[in-house]
C-alpha cells in the first residue's frame, strides 16, 4: 500500500523538477525561431534558403506555407508570423497599407518566369503553339495567382483569349496547374519555370526540360516584408538581408527565378532608407 | 450575388441531387442484399462501403486524378465510350461524389433494412402477395425514415464537397466549379463580401436539411452508426427480424 502511494508522488516530484529545470534553462539555450510565412509555390526554395541561413547564422526559421491569400487572412487575424515571403507584390504592399508591416522592409526578392510547358515531348513549343492549340490549357487562377494573371495577359495580348474561354483549366495555384499537366490530364499549360527546375532536380526526367519561356508581362514581382508585431526584429532583418544576399540570389537564379542584381537590391535599400527618414 | 456564384450554386444543387438519386438507386439493392447476407466476407463488404467515410477526400481525389489521366486504361476507356475526358468534367465530379457520398446513403438504408426485418415480408408472402407489391406496400413504407435519412445525408454531404473537387475539378464555371470552391476562391482573392454571402447560403441550406431530417426522423444520425436501433419510434412496431 505504502509503495503504491509513494510511487506517484515521486513521479510527480521528478516531473515538476524536470519542468522547472527545462523552463529555467530554455531561454538561455535556445532563441525562439522566427516564423516566416511563405507562398506554397516558393516552399521548396525557401526550405533550401532556411537551411543555408541556419548554417551561416545558427538561427532557426519556422516556415509556414499556404496560399498567399489565406496567409494574408491569417496575418491580419493575428497569426504569429514575423516575415511574409509572398508570391506577389500586392499582398505585402497591402500589409504595409494596413499598418501591419514595416514599410522600410518591403523588398523584391525574386521575379518569376512564366513558361509554356507540355508533358508531351512530340508537341512543338514556340510562339505559335498557343494560337493553334485546340485543346485545354492549364493556368493558375488569374483572380489571385500572379502567374495566372500573366498567363491571361499573354492570351489576350495574342488575341486568343476568347477562343480559350471554355478551355482554360484554372487551377487553385501554380502547383496544381503543374500537377494537372504532370499527371497527363492536360497536355499544355503555363506555369512558373521554377516548378520545372525543382521537378527536374528531383527526378531528372527529360519532360521537365521541354518548355518555352514566355514574356513576363506584367512582371511577376515577388516581395517580402517584416510584420510590425515581429517579436525578434533583429533576426527578421538578418533573414531579410540573407534572402537578398548575392549567394541567395544566385541560388534563386539556379532554380528558375530572375534574380535581383546587387545594384537592384542596393537601389531598393536606398529607397527604403529614404522611406524611413 | 454575382452570376458566377449563382452558376456555382445551381451546379452544386444539380450535383447533390443527381448524386443522391443515383446513390439511392444503387444503395437500396446493395443495402438490402447486405442486410440479408451473413457470410464470412460481410466485414469486408461493410468496410468497402464505409471506406469513403474515413478516407480523406484528397486521397480519393488524388487516386481519381491519376485514374482519369488519358493515358491510363480507365481514362482511355472513358474517352472511348463518351468521347469526353473525365477530369474537369461534370461526369468526373459526379463519379467522385458517388464514391465520396456512398456510405452516407448506404449506411442509413442498411440500418433501415435491419430494423424493418423480414417478418412482415414473410407474413405477406405467405398470404400470396407478389414480391413487387410487397416491396411497394410493405417494405418501402416501413423504410421511409431510413430513406429520408439517406437522402438528406447524401444531399448535404455532397453539397459541402471540397477536397475531392479541388483535386479533380479544374474550377470551370458551370461544369466543375461548385459552391465550396467558389467560396474558397473568394477567400483566396480576399473578397470577403462574396465569401460571406456564399458561406451563409451553404450554412442555411445545410441547416434546413438537418432540421427537416430531424423533424421527420428522430433517430436520423444515430441510425447511421448503430446497425440495430435500441429505441424505435413509438408508433412503429418493434422489428425483431434480423439481428446482426
Amino acid at each position: 500500500m505504502v509503495l503504491v502511494n509513494k510511487a506517484p508522488s515521486l513521479f510527480i516530484y521528478v516531473f515538476l523538477l524536470l519542468t522547472l529545470v527545462t523552463t529555467v534553462l530554455k531561454p538561455v539555450h535556445a532563441v525562439a525561431p522566427i516564423h516566416v510565412a511563405v507562398a506554397s509555390n516558393f516552399l521548396v526554395p525557401a526550405r533550401h534558403l532556411v537551411n543555408q541561413f541556419k548554417l551561416e547564422t545558427g538561427y532557426d526559421v519556422v516556415l509556414i506555407s499556404g496560399a498567399s491569400g489565406n496567409l494574408y487572412t491569417q496575418m491580419i487575424k493575428g497569426a504569429p508570423i514575423d516575415v511574409f515571403l509572398s508570391a506577389d507584390s500586392k499582398l505585402p504592399q497591402q500589409l504595409v497599407k494596413d499598418d501591419m508591416a514595416l514599410p522600410e522592409s518591403l523588398y523584391t526578392y525574386a521575379e518569376g518566369q512564366l513558361v509554356l510547358w507540355s508533358g508531351n515531348s512530340a508537341l512543338q513549343l514556340n510562339q505559335h503553339t498557343v494560337a493553334t492549340w485546340p485543346h485545354r490549357l492549364a493556368i493558375a487562377n488569374p483572380r489571385f495567382a500572379p502567374y495566372g494573371a500573366a498567363a491571361l495577359e499573354y492570351l489576350s495580348a495574342h488575341d486568343v483569349l476568347d477562343s480559350y474561354q471554355h478551355r482554360l483549366i484554372k487551377a487553385n495555384n501554380v502547383n496544381q496547374a503543374f500537377q494537372f499537366i504532370d499527371s497527363g490530364n492536360v497536355q499544355l499549360g503555363m506555369i512558373p519555370l521554377s516548378l520545372l527546375k525543382v521537378a527536374y532536380q528531383k527526378s531528372k526526367a527529360q519532360k521537365y526540360l521541354h518548355y518555352y519561356p514566355l514574356p513576363n508581362k506584367p512582371k511577376i514581382i515577388q516581395q517580402m516584408v517584416i510584420l510590425s508585431r515581429a517579436q525578434n526584429k533583429l533576426m527578421a532583418w538578418k533573414w531579410l538581408n540573407f534572402v537578398t544576399s548575392e549567394k541567395a540570389q544566385q541560388y534563386l537564379a539556379s532554380v528558375g527565378y530572375i534574380a535581383q542584381t546587387s545594384q537592384q537590391i542596393a537601389q531598393q535599400r536606398v529607397h527604403n532608407m529614404q522611406l524611413k527618414q | 450575388m454575382i452570376d458566377e456564384d449563382l452558376t456555382a450554386l445551381t451546379l452544386t444543387l444539380q450535383l447533390a441531387i443527381t448524386t443522391t438519386l443515383i446513390l439511392l438507386m444503387i444503395g437500396l439493392p446493395v443495402a438490402w442484399k447486405l442486410s440479408r447476407y451473413h457470410g464470412r466476407l460481410k466485414p469486408v463488404y461493410e468496410a468497402i462501403i464505409a471506406l469513403p467515410l474515413v478516407l480523406p477526400p484528397t486521397v480519393l481525389g488524388f487516386y481519381l486524378l491519376m485514374a482519369f489521366a488519358p493515358d491510363t486504361f480507365f481514362g482511355q476507356l472513358w474517352v472511348g465510350l463518351t468521347g469526353q475526358q473525365l477530369a474537369f468534367s461534370f461526369s468526373g465530379i459526379l463519379l467522385g461524389s458517388l464514391i465520396y457520398s456512398l456510405p452516407f446513403v448506404v449506411q442509413p438504408l442498411y440500418s433501415g433494412f435491419c430494423q424493418v426485418g423480414q417478418q412482415y415480408d414473410q407474413v405477406a408472402a405467405s398470404l400470396g402477395i407478389s414480391r413487387v407489391r410487397r416491396l411497394i406496400k410493405i417494405t418501402l413504407p416501413l423504410m421511409k425514415p431510413a430513406i429520408l435519412s439517406a437522402v438528406t445525408l447524401g444531399f448535404a454531404h455532397t453539397l459541402g464537397e471540397f477536397g475531392l473537387i479541388l483535386m479533380i475539378g479544374g474550377n470551370i464555371p458551370g461544369e466543375t466549379q461548385v459552391v465550396s470552391i467558389a467560396l474558397y476562391n473568394h477567400v483566396e482573392a480576399i473578397d470577403y463580401q462574396h465569401a460571406h454571402r456564399l458561406a451563409a447560403v451553404l450554412l442555411t441550406i445545410s441547416f434546413i436539411s438537418l432540421v427537416l431530417l430531424y423533424k421527420f426522423n428522430r433517430r436520423a444520425l444515430t441510425g447511421m452508426t448503430t446497425t440495430v436501433a435500441a429505441d424505435p419510434t413509438p408508433n412503429k412496431i418493434k422489428a425483431r427480424g434480423t439481428h446482426v
